[in-house]
């Protein structure tokens, strides 16, 4: 089944005879909807309101994002709700069975930013000490997090996350030739290329994720990590995380590694401040990205294989399910 | 699950004829003038489709077929000057 990335302004889309007809300038392609699971729509592509009514009709999963990568919504016809799942999710939000469930959640991260670490280690024959040293130090803060009898509060899961965060981008460092100037991660914007590339796959990443949430009956704005705050996804911040390195940040060191960019790929975003992926880099982000998302794993629970976007989906439901018995049986998806 | 059918047609009237390949084009892989490639599953070829292509023909002048394909035979499948046999594809950056 075809996903659908529309990623040049200019773009029309328009609807004959049970297929999607997309224009550019003068080329057009056919795409038939019986084959389209999802749809990704970048800023500048035009959907006529017949293409729009079928997308909505056919339930095909349509996301739209932002010039920088970042989520900005998507279409939502009927869909099936299970209000049961919400009321266990509102009432497992500030309760110490909520911040167990985050412990989790922050612990599948932190162990899956540490395998990529060690995969690099292992390349390097172990000569780079600072990462043999984060390497550690994120396994001492792993095993802060394996107790959830008595899980941390808030601020100290914020304060162990953060630590973490911090001492793996800078060991993300040896994964990067020098030329990219990569020190760690900033954003808002991103001032480099390889932390653009980071910024623009969480946001393909966190639609995905969206998407997931919606599908196994959460509410996507009402996390246990990301507590409450108000206009963001705090449920699906919460559940992309294990996914974050996982996903993103191997997509970005497969990319880089493979010496398919050069700085000319990028550019200054228009405030002058940050940088943008170029049109190429944006689409060998999103083929990655998509290699990887179908990318067949070996899935514990179900101890079949099944590909990283089915994962998502497993995952969102796990949660829900653990929501609704009250059980902390979520595991988080880690790799080897 | 989805397997290939080959189908193919022998119309000699334009109108039914334009009128089928149309039909035919909503799901299936032209591959040659009257010939599709359809990656199908048998509930959805029986209960929803085969009808609608029935329809519009007339059986004393023109006739269809539709030959499945198994996983071997696409395999064995030889193409010359053309694509190979039909996949809808994983992904498509436009």
């Amino acid at each position: 089944m075809t996903t659908l990335y529309l990623t040049e302004a200019g773009t029309v889309l328009r609807y004959r005879n049970e297929s999607l007809i997309i224009i550019k300038q003068q080329e057009s392609k056919n795409c038939r909807l019986a084959e389209v699971t999802l749809v990704v729509v970048l800023p500048g592509v035009q959907l006529t309101d017949v293409v729009i009514a079928q997308l909505l009709d056919r339930g095909i999963e349509t996301i739209f994002l932002r010039q920088d990568g970042q989520f900005r919504g998507r279409l939502q016809g009927h869909f099936a709700t299970n209000p049961t799942i919400r009321l266990a999710q509102y009432r497992t939000v500030e309760t110490t069975f909520g911040m167990a469930l985050a412990q989790k959640l922050v612990m599948g991260k932190v162990r899956n930013q540490r395998v990529i670490l060690q995969r690099r280690n292992r390349a390097t024959g172990g000569k780079i000490s600072e990462l043999t040293e984060a390497i550690d130090l994120m396994s001492a803060y792993a095993a802060q997090l394996t107790n959830t009898t008595t899980p941390l509060n808030r601020n100290e899961l914020m304060g162990v996350e953060g630590i973490c965060a911090r001492t793996y981008y800078q060991g993300l460092r040896h994964w990067f030739p020098a030329q990219w100037n990569f020190s760690g991660r900033n954003r808002r914007p991103p001032l480099d290329p390889v932390n653009a590339l980071l910024s623009w796959g969480y946001g393909v990443l966190l639609a995905r994720v969206f998407s997931a949430s919606v599908q196994a009956g959460l509410d996507p704005y009402l996390g246990f990590f990301h507590a409450i705050e108000p206009y963001r996804p705090n449920l699906v911040l919460d559940l992309m995380e294990e996914f974050r390195p996982v996903v993103v940040d191997q997509a970005v060191i497969s990319i880089i590694q493979a010496d398919l960019l050069t700085p000319e790929d990028f550019q200054p975003s228009p405030d002058g401040v940050g940088i943008w992926l170029g049109t190429m880099a944006k689409k060998l982000l999103l083929g990655e990205l998509e290699r990887r998302l179908r990318t067949s794993l070996l899935y514990p629970p179900q101890n079949r294989q099944l590909s990283l976007s089915q994962i998502l989906l497993e995952q969102a439901r796990s949660l829900g399910r653990c929501l609704l018995q009250s059980s902390l049986d979520y595991e988080a998806f880690v790799i080897k | 699950m989805a397997k290939l059918y080959l189908v193919c047609y022998d119309v000699p009237d334009d109108k039914r004829r334009t009128k089928l390949a149309k039909l035919l084009e909503q799901r299936c892989q032209r591959v040659q003038y009257s010939v599709f490639e359809c990656p199908l599953d048998d509930a959805t070829l029986s209960s929803l489709l085969e009808k609608r292509w029935l329809a519009v023909l007339n059986l004393h002048e023109d006739n269809l077929r539709i030959y499945p394909l198994d996983a071997t035979a696409k395999q064995q499948t030889r193409v010359y000057g053309s694509q190979p046999p039909y996949e809808p594809p994983d992904y498509l950056i436009l």
